[in-house]
């Protein structure tokens, strides 16, 4: 289990993450959702150790982190950005992780790398930006990390190729409890692969939850009236109205209510149409961060 | 101090980042031992087709071996410690290594550390391949020389050690590749800095990078000094041209060790550094702002100082006879030196931060440099003043020291004697007579005098530069004395043990008082006449087949002449100089002659005589042993063994030395590339002595010394100045100056022109020895100089002083033909 318990980072006077809270299950698939500049990468750096926290702290099946190198040994955390060495190819990264990861399995390495196809004797600066992702993702799964950063996972990665990655991925969660983070924009990864995810806007969690409970967190409502109407027509005690748009007589609305609150009330005012529609994540997350 | 190390994490070594940071490195270290390897290759070749030329002339060039190689090996090391730790410290600045290294298990600072060591050992490895195969090449050409090739690794390692605690530091505490150049630069001209601002505020810019005489100015404990010295990393530079001092100081034991401790001083603090850092450092600089200034101060302050020193722009005014050591002040100009560092400050800020906004936010900064440039300048000042105008009490005096100084020649100064002997005293000399201290007193006392009258008549103006001519011009030479104005260093040991240091002008009506004075010092004279100084002799040079027993008889014979002496006649016999040349022949200091940088003509057609100068090998008898050798002494007639040197042609010898040549080397060398002034030198030399022997008996009237073989004294008394005249203006009598080389003949009184009869005859050298040393005892030191007579000259040497002289033999020499 990794938590990060009221974490704070600032870099000169801008507040990157403030007072964040996370907790990851072991052997779960945690996604870690934000707007640009939200502070995903900064919380993945700050919970790897690359960063140190201005406050709070990281701890890794209870251990905090903090100055204590060691305790991160089974982490490993792929930036969006990534590094290799100048000129060198997979088998040379696969030899500078060996050195860095005491448990770096070559076996492993082989057997991914023929999954994949990949070219272990290729200079990875010849390779297109999915490649060295894939070669990133396959050094980082043959170190049989139990905690497993990643940001922007599958950038660049064909479909075929990440859904191969996914299933990879899912079997070693499901077999040996590894434990993913995976910062991403796409929701739909999120949605796919994801069991609980966290919104973050401006430093701060929005949200943190299952996805279903995440999805479920918001009801929205496709409703007409005889007459034109506006917000003030669908609001009810209690009511939450995250979102509202009307066009004439029909109106979609969101609720962060619960969802028989919300159509009981809403059937009450006798609407002339009234559907609950589902919530994909993505429109949660952008409900969320408005 | 706990905000600083709140992000401690103490570092450990770690096989397995050591060998990666090795596999990260391999490519760029082998390339760097092989080209390391090659190049020192080349260099020994180079100085072979050079040597095989020296050789020619007999010249020791072994330090110049291992020095030349030295510099190589160290200049390669610098460039490949610069890029292997730019590229391996690559996780501090880069955002994307950051992230890698930062992750992993381990510290920043356990990665550095281990990856440091991988730099060093490339290094090593580097080196060690530059000195093997300097080794294997000197194994060839001169085996005694391995001990030297050894030191000289020893040296390197240690120096690189320091260069490279340099680096280490300077990326650390930096973010960009600029900023960290900014800062190695400001790091190795710290100690110097540092130095200077203590020991000297006349500001001494020219010792602050260049080089530096033994201090004795009073300011700074000497073995500091010349530790600060040893690892002046400028000076690396800047003093290539000196051969021997460079070789010392790298590769002496206190350099080594000089350079070993700062070398790890810097790497811990380096890795302390890198042990508090973040990722969150990675591209900035790894400073707090008063940190940052004060790394900016000491930055600037360094290279600033360093640009004005090396500007010819700036007025340099030449202070002497005021300190131990020349010293140099900057008047109105320290003004445009204030200036320029300001500007300095203000681009290492640009440097440092790229924003031009924060750059001249700065500037409110500058007046903390300026004003500690102020305060050195000014404490400096004051305290140089008042010391300087500081009168001595001799009854605070305890001792008068003449600080021993091998390049400048003090007691040559002093000693109006023999050169030889004057020169061969390697250690300090030391009165307690009161009349010497009184006499030392009183002179220093006169120029504080003066100084209070009119403090500008001890400046001189010189443009920097011009330092070595300077230099020279001190020890002028007038009509065959010793310098008129020389300029030596003075001690008066204190009774509260400190002392006082000065520098002086030593002229002639000094020289005579001090030299009066020094003679009456009971105590001094009697250690310094006393004999015999040690069992280790030095080796003829000329005379080879000598055996053990001669050389034993001769020596005691030689000591049993001067023990009968009193102090007067001691002291006399070593007076015995007939020709101030200063420029002279083998001593204790083993000054081998070369051609001076003055004396060359336009018949040299050898561009190398032009570069050439004396090579001052100092007391190493290592290095007096393949003096030596190179002269073609007998194997086993080493500084280990008991031996004797006679200089049958000392006299010609300082003539030839004059021009640069030894009498020995010409029987080597090629007449062609001599100037027509020796060319009858060198012809008689090249005919070997019987002949030359015969011409002078043949011609014996006509002749006082010649300088080439045994010095015959003819029918006509001839001074000694007179003589050295005729040697020099030989050509104006006796070659014809419409040929190209020489006549080989004479004008007889009848006005015949008489030809030499030329011939190569063996001889038995040892017999003409022998028959001069029989002689020698039978005349004792009654010489009648209307008769023929021959010079003796006879040296002996041991690890600390020799002592030589010329014994006057009466002698009609006669060569015997070797059936």
């Amino acid at each position: 289990m990794i938590n990060a318990i009221n974490v704070t980072k600032k870099f000169d006077d801008f507040t990157a993450l403030d007072n964040v809270n996370l907790s990851v299950q072991t052997g779960s698939i945690f996604g870690l959702v934000g707007s640009n500049g939200a502070g995903k990468s900064t919380l993945m750096r700050v919970m790897s150790g690359v960063y140190s926290a201005d406050g709070g702290t990281v701890t890794i099946d209870g251990e905090d982190i903090t100055n204590r190198p060691g305790v991160r040994r089974n982490l490993i955390y792929v930036p969006d950005d990534l590094y290799f060495l100048p000129g060198s190819s997979m088998d040379r990264m696969a030899k500078l992780c060996e050195s860095t990861r005491a448990r770096f399995d070559r076996e492993l390495y082989a057997s991914l790398a023929e999954q994949f196809e990949a070219d272990r004797k290729k200079p990875i600066h010849a390779m297109s930006k999915g490649m060295k992702r894939q070669a990133a993702l396959i050094l980082a799964l043959a170190s049989r990390p139990d905690i497993l950063l990643i940001d922007e996972t599958f950038d660049g990665l064909d479909v075929i190729k990440r859904h191969h990655m996914r299933e990879i991925m899912v079997d070693a969660v499901a077999e040996r409890g590894l434990t993913v983070i995976m910062a991403t924009h796409s929701m739909h990864e999120v949605d796919d692969m994801c069991d609980a995810i966290a919104m973050l806007h401006k430093g701060h969690i929005n949200v943190q939850s299952d996805i279903q409970e995440v999805t479920a967190a918001l009801v929205k409502v496709q409703i007409a009236f005889p007459q034109a109407f506006d917000e003030d027509a669908v609001r009810f005690d209690g009511a939450n109205i995250v979102s509202f748009r009307c066009d004439g007589t029909v109106a979609t609305v969101v609720y962060e209510n619960d969802r028989d609150l919300v159509e009981h009330e809403l059937k009450a005012k006798h609407p002339v149409l009234m559907n609950l529609l589902p919530l994909s994540l993505e429109e949660v997350f952008i409900y969320k961060c408005q | 101090m706990k905000d600083f190390f709140r992000n401690y994490v103490k570092p450990q070594p770690s096989k397995a980042l050591f060998l990666e940071g090795m596999r990260q490195l391999k490519l760029p270290g082998i390339v760097y031992a092989a080209v390391m390897a090659l190049t020192v290759l080349l260099v020994n070749m180079d100085i072979g087709r050079g040597s095989e030329y020296v050789r020619h002339y007999m010249m020791d060039i072994s330090v110049d071996f291992a020095f030349e190689s030295v510099v190589a090996i160290a200049v390669l090391s610098g460039f490949f410690l610069f890029g292997a730790t730019l590229y391996l410290s690559h996780f501090l600045r880069s955002g994307k290594s950051r992230d890698f290294y930062g992750a992993a298990p381990y510290s920043f600072g356990t990665v550095w550390l281990n990856f440091a060591g991988a730099v060093y050992a490339w290094n090593l490895i580097g080196i060690a391949a530059g000195h093997l195969m300097h080794t294997v090449f000197m194994m060839f050409r001169d085996p005694k020389t391995i001990g030297l090739c050894l030191q000289a690794f020893a040296g390197n390692a240690a120096f690189s050690l320091t260069l490279f605690g340099i680096m280490t530091l300077s990326v650390t505490l930096t973010g960009r590749i600029l900023n960290a150049l900014a800062t190695m630069a400001g790091l190795a001209a710290l100690p110097s800095t540092v130095w200077a601002a203590f020991h000297s505020t006349m500001i001494n810019f020219y010792s602050f990078f260049g080089f530096v005489r033994q201090p004795s100015g009073g300011h700074c404990p000497d073995p500091i000094a010349y530790l600060m010295e040893a690892c002046n990393f400028m000076r690396t530079v800047y003093s290539y041209r000196d051969v021997p001092p460079l070789f010392e100081i790298l590769c002496s034991g206190s350099a080594i060790v000089y350079d070993v401790v700062m070398g790890l001083l810097y790497l811990a603090a380096a890795v302390l550094f890198a042990s508090v850092r973040t990722g969150d450092t990675a591209g900035k600089p790894f400073v707090n702002k008063p940190a940052h200034l004060l790394a900016l101060l000491a930055v600037t302050l360094s290279v600033c100082c360093w640009i004005a020193s090396q500007s010819g722009i700036l007025g340099r005014h030449l202070v002497y006879t005021l300190s131990g050591q020349d010293v140099y002040a900057y008047g109105a100009a320290g003004l445009v030196l204030l200036c320029a560092f300001t500007v300095f400050v203000w681009l290492c800020e640009l440097l440092f931060t790229f924003r031009l906004k924060t750059s001249v936010l700065a500037l409110k900064y500058l007046p903390v440099p300026i004003a500690a440039a102020m305060v050195i300048t000014g404490i400096g000042y004051l305290a140089d003043s008042a010391e300087f105008t500081t009168k001595i009490n001799p009854d605070q005096v305890v001792s008068f020291t003449l600080p021993y100084n091998a390049s400048l020649d003090d007691h040559l100064a002093i000693f109006r004697m023999a050169d030889s002997y004057g020169r061969t005293v390697t250690e300090d000399a030391r009165f307690t007579d009161r009349e010497v201290i009184q006499y030392a007193a009183e002179w220093i006392n006169q120029y504080v005098e003066d100084w209070q009258e009119n403090p500008r008549q001890f400046y001189h103006q010189k443009v920097m530069g011009d330092y070595s001519s300077m230099r020279d011009s001190y020890q002028e030479y007038d009509d065959g004395q010793i310098g008129a104005s020389s300029q030596i260093n003075i001690r008066l040991n204190l009774k509260n043990g400190g002392s006082i240091t000065r520098t002086v002008l030593f002229d002639q009506p000094h020289r005579d008082q001090l030299e009066k004075a020094i003679t009456g010092d009971k105590t001094f004279m009697q250690s310094f006449l006393a004999m015999p100084y040690a069992a280790k002799l030095n080796i003829g040079m000329e005379w080879v087949g000598m055996t053990e027993d001669d050389v034993t008889a001769i020596y005691k014979s030689f000591v049993e002449e001067y023990n009968a002496m009193d102090d007067a006649q001691k002291l006399n016999f070593l007076k015995q100089e007939l020709y101030a040349d200063y420029n002279e022949s083998l001593d204790n200091e083993a000054h081998l002659p070369t051609v001076s940088e003055s004396d060359t003509t336009e018949e040299t057609s050898d561009p190398n005589q032009k570069r050439r100068r004396t090579v001052l090998v100092s007391q190493s008898y290592r290095k007096g042993d393949y003096i030596i050798d190179q002269c073609d002494i007998i194997p086993g007639n080493s500084l280990q063994s008991p031996s004797f040197y006679l200089d049958i042609y000392g006299y010609a010898e300082r003539h030839l030395y004059q021009s640069g040549y030894s009498f020995s080397q010409i029987f080597q060398i090629d007449p062609q590339r001599f100037p027509k002034t020796h060319a009858l030198v060198v012809k008689r030399a090249n005919d070997r002595l019987p002949a030359v022997l015969d011409a002078i008996e043949d011609h014996a009237a006509k002749m006082n010394y010649l300088d080439v073989g045994a010095a015959y004294h003819g029918a006509d008394t001839f001074t000694d100045l007179d003589f050295y005249y005729r040697t020099n203006h030989m050509t104006e009598e006796w070659v014809d100056e419409s040929h190209e080389y020489w006549e080989e003949g004479n004008w007889d009184d009848d006005g015949n022109y008489v030809e030499y009869e030329i011939e190569t005859v063996k001889v038995d050298s040892n017999a003409i020895v022998r028959r001069l040393l029989d002689d020698a005892k039978a005349t004792g030191n009654t010489v009648d100089f209307s008769k023929p007579y021959c010079i003796l000259y006879i040296r002996a040497n041991d690890r600390n002083r020799s002592v030589s002289g010329q014994f006057f033999v009466q002698t009609e020499l006669r060569y015997q033909p070797v059936e």
